[in-house]
């Protein structure tokens, strides 16, 4: 059962430092919020299709994820559509960056491990308590898990059935005491064992030149909104 | 709630990422070894409860935690949902980057009012823990639909702000059923923050 929760799919394409991920894949995010027309934007998305396509990702996967944005894009381009008829643009353009920005994102975690983020993030000097917590979020998300799992393990062996909609509350906070008293177990292991509230950086390797290359590669996505027609 | 990279204008998402660093920052600093584990447990809960979808009025919803986060973290509740939208972000598309930090505000201000009110407030604990289940998940909703109002998606998504009342209903009896079960089961959760 463990970490079947956080697995996605895997592109270990890119073997450059998670920063230059982080920094080259958030500028293309940013740089397709930003576009100001549907061409620069289609100019962009034909960019970060051109990306997909050196990342093998598969066409089901992209569009997995497009899928998952769906629903709210596209209720927000309806709004826009009604608000602003009969000038449509602003809704594709809604529709338009929403999907791009998605697909950005899904290379970004599909190329980098979430450890790997972590550390990516720590070492652009986030905010530490930012870094520390979504550490610790990735290990007990996997063992709040488990505990789910063993817990509907013992209802099942007691009584061979599942319980009522109205157990609810109890079980979750049951589920929630025994893995918060887990945690705490776990907290004062690692404070005996020196641990001061921040994260060791364990990766001490240098930004090289195929990292800036990437993160430089990337960022052209940027490029088309100097274009004014 | 979440909203989507693209929605918003790159100003307003630039503007809330500086606004919701700061608060994390703020509220963030000088952490105890012990509370990291805390934050942490709280934003997992918090992750894997958003993964679970349930269907309400012809739409499907999710719980946040908001109000609990709230009443067990205090001020220390506006990183862990910052570090759970991420997540959300990342992994499911729950929102987007770019959008992070005004989501970030929209929630982590319904979790710092529920703690205000679980704190200030002399009332049982039924009543207060159910008062900020529901403000911590209706405020974020208000929130959003007036954000979505004056950057000029119209004012008919005020109706989306009905489902979120259901949801927030659904979110004080969690909430209710929870403190009771903390009150005795460990009570000194309730009374650390």
């Amino acid at each position: 059962m463990s970490g079947r929760l956080l697995i996605v799919e895997d592109c270990s394409w890119v073997p450059v430092d998670s920063r230059a991920k982080i920094v080259g894949l958030m500028g293309a995010a940013l740089a397709v919020s930003a576009a100001p027309s549907v061409v620069v934007l289609g100019i962009q998305l034909g960019l970060i299709a051109g990306v997909l396509l050196v990342s093998r990702l598969s066409l089901k996967w992209a569009l997995q994820r497009c899928a998952l944005v769906t629903p709210f894009a596209a209720m927000m381009a309806a709004f826009l559509a009604f608000e602003r008829a009969p000038d449509y643009a602003p809704s594709l353009l809604v529709l338009g960056k929403a999907y791009g920005s998605v697909l950005v994102l899904g290379i970004l975690i599909a190329s980098t491990s979430v450890p790997d983020l972590v550390t990516g993030l720590q070492r652009l000097r986030f905010p530490a308590v930012l870094v520390v917590t979504a550490s610790f979020t990735y290990r007990y998300a996997q063992l709040l898990e488990d505990e789910w799992a063993r817990m509907a393990r013992a209802r099942l062996s007691r009584s061979g059935r599942s319980a009522g909609e109205a157990a609810w509350g109890s079980r979750f906070a049951a589920l929630f005491l025994r893995s918060w008293d887990r945690a705490e177990r776990v907290a004062a292991c690692m404070a005996a064992r020196g641990f001061d509230g921040s994260m060791a950086d364990g990766s001490g390797s240098a930004f090289e030149k195929r990292d800036w290359m990437f993160a430089g590669s990337l960022l052209l996505v940027t490029v088309p909104l100097l274009w004014r027609p | 709630m979440h909203i989507a990279d693209g929605i918003l204008p790159t100003a307003w998402c630039a503007a809330g990422h500086a606004v919701a660093l700061g608060a994390v920052v703020w509220l963030g600093r000088r952490v105890e070894p012990w509370e990291v584990a805390r934050m942490g447990m709280m934003s997992a809960t918090c992750f894997v409860v958003s993964m679970i979808h349930f269907p309400l009025l012809g739409t499907s919803v999710h719980l946040g935690l908001f109000g609990l986060t709230g009443i067990l973290l205090g001020g220390r509740s506006f990183p862990v949902i910052f570090t759970t939208l991420l997540f959300q972000a990342l992994l499911f598309q729950h929102g987007g980057l770019l959008s992070l930090g005004v989501n970030a505000l929209n929630m982590g201000v319904g979790a710092l009012v529920a703690a205000f009110v679980w704190k200030a407030s002399a009332l049982p604990d039924s009543i207060r823990g159910a008062l900020a289940g529901f403000l911590g998940a209706i405020l974020p909703a208000l929130l959003l639909v007036a954000e979505f109002q004056a950057v000029g998606y119209g004012k008919g998504f005020a109706a989306i702000a009905g489902i979120y009342l259901a949801v927030a209903g659904v979110e004080a009896a969690l909430t209710v059923s929870v403190i009771s079960f903390f009150r005795h089961a460990k009570p000194a959760l309730l009374e650390s923050r």
